[in-house]
């Protein structure tokens, strides 16, 4: 899976969540719950998502590494390795 | 949606009695607690501290039914069983405290899907009209970011309101040390009208107490 691929879905799953953002809304760098109001139901769901469509179970403590789609991508691109 | 939620604050203000317990409370245990269980759950099974919130109000109701009701033609009717209405920010805006129905009788892990749920559909616009009129007591949390308390309105014909602020890092004493602790301040907003400070202080103890031994919720 290429860095653009999870960029893409990381985008996908945060809009199915946050309806109200369009892609256009997140920028590289917006924190999740500072800039995106997302709260942690928000992010829980996220991360549910992620889950059950990456296979990758992110950790409580992992959590400050998906904080930004930035962040997220690169996150994720080290752990599906 | 804001003309909604003025005509109810309104009349909540101009109606009802309010008054107000606040006591700062260590969810250190609570995190501790839901740090092991959620480490060993995938995802979809974790739980928030929001759920435990949620609990140990619905247990301290049960133990202080005067909380727990509505003040409705001149007179309070305690309700037979809780009814939690939980607050829920919409992303565009406003509020809604639609109820976990009958949350009396929920596990810590049912309470949580309800919760999930509720706050889905809430954001949806697919809540049931039961579950926004039938809640008897209202637990209104800031999550993790946002200010270190909150007195809230209380929702008529309900009678109480528990607000529970941001988790805060702050020195605390334990057995005469001074230690970093995560602490949370809860304000009850109740209705004079139907209970004084006491059973106001008294549900706050039974809080605390839960929150601390949070295996047993």
């Amino acid at each position: 899976m290429t860095q653009d691929d999870i960029r893409a879905a990381y985008l996908d799953e945060l809009l199915k969540v946050a309806p109200d953002l369009s892609a256009q809304d997140v920028g590289d760098n917006d924190h999740l719950q500072d800039d995106l109001e997302l709260d942690s139901m928000d992010i829980l769901n996220l991360v549910t998502a992620l889950h059950q469509r990456l296979n990758v179970d992110i950790p409580e403590a992992d959590y400050p590494r998906i904080a930004t789609l930035a962040l997220a991508v690169a996150y994720l691109a080290e752990r599906l390795g | 949606m804001r003309k909604a939620i003025a005509a109810a604050m309104t009349r909540a203000k101009q109606t009802i009695p309010h008054f107000y317990l606040s006591q700062t409370i260590d969810v250190q245990p609570a995190l501790d607690w839901l740090a092991g269980v959620n480490a060993t759950r995938q995802p979809a099974e974790r739980l928030l501290l929001g759920a435990l919130f949620v609990r140990a109000s619905v247990r301290a109701a049960q133990s202080v039914p005067g909380l727990n009701g509505h003040y409705e033609g001149g007179a309070f009717r305690p309700a037979s069983q809780v009814n939690a209405g939980v607050a829920v920010a919409l992303r565009g805006g406003g509020l809604v405290a639609p109820a976990l129905l009958d949350a009396g009788g929920m596990s810590v892990n049912e309470t949580m899907a309800g919760m999930r749920d509720l706050v889905t559909r809430a954001r949806a616009g697919r809540l049931r009209s039961s579950e926004m009129t039938q809640g008897t007591i209202t637990i209104s949390s800031l999550g993790d970011s946002g200010a270190e308390a909150m007195t809230g309105v209380i929702f008529p014909p309900q009678v109480a309101l528990v607000g529970l602020g941001a988790p805060q890092l702050r020195p605390w004493v334990i057995e005469g040390a001074v230690v970093p602790r995560t602490v949370v301040t809860l304000t009850l907003s109740a209705d004079h009208r139907v209970s004084d400070g006491r059973q106001a202080a008294k549900f706050i103890v039974e809080f605390e107490t839960l929150i601390a031994s949070p295996e047993t919720l």
